[in-house]
């Protein structure tokens, strides 16, 4: 009796651990979604985590009421940081372990603000354009370890450097400006510019480059062209020429901004913000050009935003929706209290975080990036 | 010779339907026309009698504030601070909007509590922190006052009664009408009222930066409540307060841009003080640092550079307002 009931009390103990082993090996993924948005969010000062495999639950909320209108967000793997740009000239390093802020600086007016930053995949290098406010032509390549500014890269003669993606290799940088027709690369080891995509039409407003850095998805003005209406434009990368305007079928001729595009990792779809018609426009990406599939509703007017998870489960919009991206449906919201109650979250700037045991081993990106590697 | 003047016609109506398109206004003509209310049509007597109440210090109770106090035509009908003062320097919640063109208000006050401007012209009158006068007590007072006694008379039956102050007042109020601006000559065609930076403004006030949207007409007003992201943070309800509608909590009434140069300073909290920062306000589309969930939809980052602020500030100020003397 007395053996039979250790031996069972040891297989439990025994399977107890070997279940928290699992947990620990197992990878949680959470997005941070840092708030309130610059841009016109929803939400607190600080960082909604959630669980994005529990139904995009809020896990935590980290407060933060320092925090200005946030710029841009980045997050680095490699070193477990976490990047805020906010209050238009600040930027703000946070430790994911500890939820300790490490630095903030404050850059003088004179050396341009932060607006969309990137990252480099090892941490060392943190690209800022000086914010579409700004007069200053530069984007700021700063010491990620510190927040010290190590040179400038200049863009655009006049300024409005806005938003920014760093390649998944971390050896381009792509930038452009709101009030520049050209998107500049830039090669992160000279930190010089070594290629000119366009000219498109209007102004450089978000972006998204594929894995094997040949596309690059712009959202531009096509409204000011007439007959043009509400689409985007792709870039060669490679030439700088400009390869397709696409447009949304029917809208043609209709005035709006679209601010936000994102691939799916996999890049079969393209998903394009139409915040003005509270719409995002899907289109089908294996083939060229891309081809209109379907209109999928949001819930409020935002800023515009979207992307999705690294697996493409999930797409984010900034409206606080969670659309599954292969049925299109909304399937969450992101919300202010952890049983999904309260009001809704809406930023765009949320980074995908995976966590292993306590070890951060992945960090997205703000932008829909590709992710098929360079055959 | 009938071919030349059949040819002859055809080019003049061609040329005139293109001098008609060209000089199709971007402002409809200014003023238009005054829509007196048909139980208060207007008479020099009324406007007078009106005008003697406006600028009257006994209409206050501690005899020191006349509605010109506020209504100053010295400071572009405003009084140029962030909030009024009223009786025994009692300080108000909002800012003094302009009289300029009131005529045309379809609602009175920021929040449009009040439709007319004959009842809107009391309000001032009672409101403690105003002129904090008890009405039956005016009434009396003035019917004690020859001078009045003889203006009702000849504006009205003789009857001095709250409701036909509140109409001299109104009928006064409606006769203050901005002069003609610059952007109502260069309407009709004449391109020189406008300097270059102030057509560049004028291009971005109806284009990208998107004013026109909520300034429109000819008196550059919608006549609709916008929350603007301007005073969340002091939580004052705006239109919601009238209509009980969640969605209009901060919403306040689209003011007039006529003379906006001498309106200062601006917003419904007098919170901004120069046009400079009202136009980078919009250029981050209203987004400050307080949570505003109602913020009007209309509302859009601009992306304006610092020159394009600089130029619609130019337009505001030359365009719509008169020279500053």
């Amino acid at each position: 009796m007395n053996r039979s009931f250790t031996r069972c009390l040891s297989l439990f103990i025994l399977a107890i651990l070997a279940v928290s082993v699992q947990a620990d090996d197992s990878v949680r993924r959470l997005l941070y979604v840092s708030s309130r948005d610059g841009a016109g969010g929803r939400g607190g000062k600080g960082i909604y985590v959630y669980d994005i495999d529990h139904g995009h639950k809020l896990v935590k909320f980290i407060d933060m009421p320092e925090l200005g209108g946030t710029r841009g967000a980045t997050a680095c793997a490699a070193t477990g940081r976490f990047y805020i740009a906010h209050n238009q000239d600040k930027l703000l390093c946070l430790d994911l372990k500890t939820e300790k802020v490490l630095w903030e600086k404050q850059y003088p007016k004179e050396e341009g603000g932060c607006d969309r930053i990137g990252i480099t995949p090892d941490g060392k290098k943190l690209y800022a354009p000086g914010g579409w406010w700004s007069n200053n032509p530069n984007v700021k390549v700063i010491d990620g370890e510190n927040g010290d500014l190590i040179t400038n890269v200049a863009i655009s003669k006049s300024g409005g450097i806005h938003n920014l993606i760093v390649s998944l290799d971390g050896t381009r940088v792509y930038c452009g400006s709101v009030r520049d027709e050209m998107l500049s690369v830039i090669d992160t080891k000279t930190d010089t510019v070594v290629k000119k995509v366009g000219p498109i039409i209007g102004v450089i407003q978000p972006l998204t480059i594929d894995g094997s850095h040949k596309r690059a998805y712009i959202n531009t003005h096509l409204y000011r062209k007439p007959g043009y209406g509400v689409g985007f434009e792709i870039g060669d990368v490679q030439t700088g020429k400009i390869l397709h305007i696409v447009n949304v079928p029917g809208l043609e001729n209709e005035k709006g901004r679209c601010h936000g595009i994102g691939l799916t990792p996999d890049e079969k779809e393209v998903w394009l913000c139409d915040q003005s018609r509270k719409q995002m426009h899907v289109f089908d990406n294996t083939s060229a050009p891309p081809k209109f599939v379907k209109t999928l509703p949001v819930a409020i007017k935002s800023h515009g935003w979207i992307c999705f998870s690294r697996d493409g489960q999930y797409a984010w919009p900034d409206t606080g929706e969670v659309f599954d991206a292969r049925t299109k449906e909304v399937v969450a919201h992101l919300t202010e209290q952890p049983n999904g109650k309260g009001s809704h979250i809406a930023s765009s700037k949320f980074i995908e975080i995976h966590w292993k045991g306590e070890e951060v081993i992945w960090a997205g990106r703000q932008m829909g990036v590709g992710y098929v590697s360079p055959k | 010779m009938y071919r030349l003047t059949y040819w002859l016609v055809v080019v003049l109506v061609a040329t005139t339907a293109q001098l008609l398109m060209a000089v199709d206004p971007l402002v409809k003509p200014f003023p238009p026309k005054i829509e007196h209310p048909s139980d208060n049509p207007t008479t020099p007597a009324k406007v007078s009698l009106g005008k003697k109440l406006f600028f009257d210090t006994r209409l206050s109770q501690t005899e020191k504030i006349s509605c010109s106090s506020c209504h100053d035509p010295a400071k572009a009908w405003t009084d140029g601070r962030q909030f009024a003062i009223g009786v025994h320097g009692r300080v108000g919640k909002r800012n003094t909007p302009s009289l300029f063109n009131v005529a045309y208000n379809e609602h009175q006050f920021w929040n449009g509590r009040v439709l007319t401007l004959e009842k809107q012209a009391l309000e001032p009158i009672k409101h403690p922190s105003e002129m904090n006068m008890n009405l039956s007590k005016l009434v009396v007072k003035l019917e004690e006052i020859e001078e009045y006694r003889t203006a009702f008379l000849d504006a009205f039956d003789g009857s001095v009664t709250p409701e036909n102050i509140g109409k001299a007042i109104a009928a006064f109020e409606r006769m203050i009408i901005s002069k003609e601006a610059a952007i109502d000559r260069y309407s009709r065609g004449e391109k020189a009222a406008l300097s270059a930076t102030a057509r560049r403004g004028m291009n971005l006030f109806f284009g990208d930066a998107r004013c026109h949207l909520c300034h429109s007409g000819p008196n550059f007003s919608d006549q609709k409540f916008h929350n603007i992201g301007v005073g969340v943070a002091a939580r004052d309800q705006g239109r919601s307060l009238v209509t009980s509608r969640v969605k209009d909590h901060g919403a306040f009434k689209t003011p007039t841009l006529r003379e906006v140069a001498h309106t200062a300073p601006y917003m419904h909290d007098g919170s901004i003080k120069t046009l400079e920062a009202v136009v980078k306000h919009y250029n981050f589309g209203g987004v400050t640092d307080a949570e505003n969930p109602t913020r009007d939809e209309l509302l859009e980052v601009l992306y304006l550079s610092e020159k394009q602020v600089s130029d619609l500030v130019v337009f505001l100020k030359e365009g719509l307002s008169s020279p500053t003397k």
